[in-house]
Order: C-alpha cells, then structure tokens, then sequence
C-alpha cells in the first residue's frame, strides 16, 4: 500500500494507488506510525501512482498537514496529477501547503 | 451508452461500481472528463452509503450513468430519510474548503454542471457537459479524410 524512502531529515512516502474512503484508515495508521517512529523535518507524500482522492482522503492530507504543523514539521505532497491539482486547489490546500505536480 | 447499479451500502461496492464506469467509459470520454465523472459518482455514492444508508449493508442504492449528447447524468437515490441539503449546501459554499469537516457535497458542486436534489433529500441528480468525447473525435477526422 505504501513504500517509505528516508533521505537525511526527509521521509517519502509513496501511496501505492488511490486514497479513497474504503482504504483511508489504513493509510492513516500508516502515517501515524511513520510520524511516530522517525526524527525528520519534511514529510513528502508521493502520489505518482495515484490517480483518484476522494473528499476522505483529502480529509487524510489535511489533518495530517495539521499533525504536522503542530510539531513544527512541514508536509510536500508531490508528483501530483493535473487532475488532482485542480481538485485540490479547488479545496485552497496549496495555500497551506506544498503541493506540485508530476516529475519529469 | 447507460449504466445502471442497484448496489448494498457498503463502501466496497462504491469501489466496485467506479473501476466499472473508469473501464466503460475509458475510450469514449476524455481522461480529464472521466476522472471528474469518477469524482462526481463516487462523492455521490459515498453520501449514499454514509450518510443516507448510515453504512447498513441491508440497505440499496439505485445508480444511474447516462452519456447522452456529450454529457453526462448522474442518478443517485438511497433507502434513508434524506437531509437538509439546501443549508448543508449553503453552509459549505460559504466556508473556507480547507477547514470543513467533510467536503462531498462541495465537491459535487463545483464539478458538476447542474445538481438537483428531491424534496426530500434522498434522490441526487447531477450533469456534467463533456467536452468532444473521443467518440465524437473519430467520428469527425473520418468525416475529414
């Protein structure tokens, strides 16, 4: 479901697939453990293999967003598709944190 | 070209019935239409099967997918009381997206053309324009050749 990467004080986070409401908590747990269990100072979410996020899954990146604020930790969510980049603009997330598309 | 569901409220069937329609409609629609009708149909069915049918997996929710014209309908009716939706609506336009607590029916707002809700709130109707479908794509540079 996710593979981690840990760069230095980065961790990436790659989503293998979509974040929809039937797979939200798993992932969630997952978040929660990583932020947990590692010392870093950018958390990187990966989503070059997903194609859709759903109103609960952007309620994922959102509070993990606010987790992060609150220990002074900041949250890039990158290889974004231009589908999910209007979408989330449309939910004004890029003016509370990073977000970009895909990687060439 | 129409699809139609009756399915049980359970999340998983959500999934089910969308990887159907992404298959159906893949060399018909623009990948960028699919993806927001993908999203239309599945913000709906989540507010059937959440809200509407509180998760009880007795309960059925009847789905309608109709491409005509180059547009596309949405139908999507739940066993349950219905709700507010016009409040519920006017609240979430009104707020800033970023800090609601659910973003479903904003989100059908925004992407869709036209939505329509029963009196009683259980019934959604949404329509979305297309643009050129790839059918209709085809169709005209064989015209040309």
């Amino acid at each position: 479901m996710i593979n981690i990467i840990k760069n230095d004080k980065k961790i990436v986070v790659q989503v293998d697939g979509d974040i929809l409401a039937t797979n939200v908590e798993i992932i969630r747990v997952n978040f929660k453990n990583i932020l947990s269990e590692n010392n870093f100072d950018e958390f990187v979410i990966d989503l070059l293999k997903t194609t859709m996020v759903d109103s609960v899954g952007i309620g994922l990146l959102v509070a993990t967003h606010n987790s992060l604020e609150k220990i002074g930790k900041k949250l890039l969510v990158r290889n974004v598709s231009s589908e999910l980049l209007i979408l989330f603009k449309s939910m004004r997330i890029e003016q509370h944190f990073s977000i970009s598309g895909m990687e060439k | 070209m129409k699809l139609t569901e009756t399915i049980f409220a359970d999340l998983h069937n959500v999934d089910t019935f969308c990887m159907r329609i992404r298959k159906y409609y893949k060399d018909v629609i623009d990948k960028r239409d699919l993806f927001v009708v993908e999203l239309l149909l599945r913000e709906s069915l989540n507010n059937a099967v959440i809200h509407g049918s509180n998760q009880d997996q007795n309960k059925k929710i009847q789905c309608l997918c109709l491409l005509v014209n180059n547009e596309f309908i949405i139908e999507v009716e739940d066993e349950g009381s219905g709700f507010d939706w016009r409040n519920k609506l006017n609240d979430e336009i009104n707020a800033d997206p970023f800090e609601l607590p659910s973003r479903g029916l904003l989100i059908l707002n925004q992407n869709a053309d036209q939505l329509k809700f029963n009196q009683r709130g259980n019934k959604l109707y949404l329509k979305k324009s297309l643009r050129a479908s790839t059918t209709s794509i085809i169709n005209v540079n064989k015209k040309n050749q």
